[in-house]
């Protein structure tokens, strides 16, 4: 993971974590107002909109970075210099998965700490939510965070086997708009934490699955024809 | 003549396909210990897949391979090996330096004054500081050369190597090669197009024909067989072989078209001399100097003549 760090510059990539992270604090800001132009809002309401924003945010944040560690090895050829090495080539990717989880999943989580702060900050100034922060909210927040924390690494795990079997930027950024579609439909149709946590979990093991079996197959074919 | 008692490398009946496309059929090879193992063969005889094989990125559909006295690719003999196939590939965002750094780590190599050492070699200790990005494809080609050599490996495996490089740089590196081979006793198979080079630099040539190995000869061999000679043409071939003989010179033939070869270094002015003094007409006299690519072509067209 170390030398993964050292290819892709990994301090110049968490930097990019913060932009990301002023643009969400802006549009938890924007929407917040957005809900209160139709409907008076609640914290339960605004928390489930802005983690759900930012983990939006972060899933083309997660491609970008899929895109860096594990496509540009292809495109660029310089698999061929690794997969000479004597390091196993699923410890190979086992790296490079791990280093795209763990920027993506801190940067995430940094940012939906911050926005929180940000959004409670702001409430105390100008009352900008209808009614008070509760302990309910506080775990509900918590809960949604840790989901999509999951479904996060559920997105790298989809990612990285989509990577690795087209070989190209673009088509990570295409597949993963499936993706992206299946995280909205249940977050948005579901509340229930009791329902939420099997969803995400049983998508976590299938793109777990998808991507052992499919990182097995495709890693050694160099190209993408 | 080189014993082949301890082999680095080994290949038996190794088959290829790419789809429908044959790439090697039933290739047998024998790289001996501490020689520099010259391939040659035209676009296409499968020099690249060979080597692919042989470091890992690609499997031989049959055949069997050892290497180090191991079957197959181990770990252990690719720790052991430092190659360069097709174009060097370079992360282009790092600069020269960061590449060999990066590279010895992945090796688990901590020499750090090699890698200054290995700079210095190849000539890029200036632009080591600079990124791959912004080098010329000469450049990139020796900062390959350095990435092989950097962890003293046992074997190197070169695809061509030399492309791109000036003259300077060709004979600087076939120097380098040269004293790697000698000091640390490294094996090295590699292939070239430019035959002359081969010529000054392998101590074994495999020559690469229809996807397999149709000849593997120590070059001092290749060049006894080979052998230069002092072509002449005469309106009388007997005559003219009486001439020679009086002259001391055995070793010469009579060919087809009635010249004659002469493979003994002789003085030709004196045969000359000697040949119109005797009566006989001179209409020809060449010196025919035979290189490797005269013998790989004549192979080649001609299928084994030797």
């Amino acid at each position: 993971m170390r030398l993964e760090a050292r290819k892709i510059k990994i301090h110049r990539l968490i930097l990019f974590a913060i932009p990301i992270t002023l643009v969400l604090i802006y549009a938890t800001f924007v929407s917040i107002y957005g809900i209160n132009q139709t409907h008076a809002s609640s914290f339960a309401a605004i928390i489930k909109m802005m983690t759900a924003t930012v983990w939006d945010f972060y899933f083309f944040y997660t491609a970008y970075l899929v895109s860096k560690i594990i496509v540009e090895e292809y495109v660029n050829c310089t698999v061929m210099i690794l997969f000479t090495y004597s390091i196993p080539r699923r410890r190979i990717f086992f790296a490079k998965i791990l280093s795209t989880s763990v920027i993506s999943l801190t940067c995430q989580a940094v940012s939906q700490t911050i926005c929180f702060i940000f959004l409670l900050t702001m409430d105390r100034r100008f009352s900008l939510v209808n009614g008070f922060i509760t302990r309910v909210d506080y775990i509900e927040w918590t809960q949604y965070v840790l989901i999509d924390l999951l479904a996060a690494a559920a997105s790298v795990l989809f990612l990285s086997a989509i990577a690795v079997i087209r070989k190209s930027s673009a088509s990570v950024f295409l597949y993963g708009i499936t993706f992206l579609f299946v995280y909205q439909v249940i977050i948005s149709q579901i509340n229930e934490f009791s329902i939420l946590w099997p969803c995400y979990t049983a998508l976590f093991l299938g793109c777990a699955f998808f991507s052992t079996v499919s990182i097995h197959r495709w890693m050694n074919r160099l190209t993408a024809k | 003549m080189l014993k082949l008692n301890s082999l680095v490398i080994e290949g038996k009946h190794v088959s290829k396909k790419f789809g429908s496309t044959t790439a090697l059929s039933g290739l047998d090879i024998h790289v001996p210990s501490g020689s520099i193992y010259g391939l040659i063969g035209l676009n296409g005889a499968g020099k690249s897949t060979l080597m692919k094989i042989l470091v890992g990125l690609e499997d031989m559909d049959d055949g069997s391979l050892r290497m180090f006295d191991q079957p197959g690719i181990t770990s252990k003999g690719l720790d052991a090996t430092g190659s360069i196939i097709e174009y060097p590939y370079f992360y282009e965002r790092l600069t020269g330096l960061e590449n060999l750094k990066l590279h010895a780590a992945y090796m688990g190599f901590h020499d750090k004054k090699r890698i200054d050492e290995v700079l210095e070699q190849v000539d890029l200790t200036i632009d080591a500081g600079r990124r791959v990005s912004t080098y010329s494809l000469g450049m990139r080609q020796r900062l390959a050369i350095a990435r092989a050599i950097l962890t003293y490996p046992k074997l190197l495996i070169l695809d061509e190597p030399t492309n791109a490089l000036d003259p300077e740089g060709i004979r600087n590196m076939r120097e380098l090669f040269k004293r790697i081979n000698r000091s640390f006793g490294t094996t090295i198979l590699i292939s070239s197009h430019i035959l002359s080079e081969m010529e000054h630099l392998a101590d074994w040539i495999g020559i690469l024909d229809r996807h397999a190995i149709v000849q593997e000869r120590p070059m001092a061999e290749i060049r006894k067989l080979n052998r230069s000679y002092l072509s002449i043409v005469t309106d009388n071939a007997k005559k003219s072989c009486i001439i020679l003989e009086r002259l001391g010179i055995s070793d010469f033939a009579v060919q087809e078209n009635n010249s004659i070869r002469i493979y003994e270094k002789t003085d030709s002015s004196a045969i000359a001399k000697a040949l119109v003094t005797g009566g006989v007409s001179l209409y020809e006299m060449a010196q025919d100097a035979r290189t490797l690519e005269d013998y790989f072509l004549e192979l080649v067209h001609q299928g084994e003549s030797h």
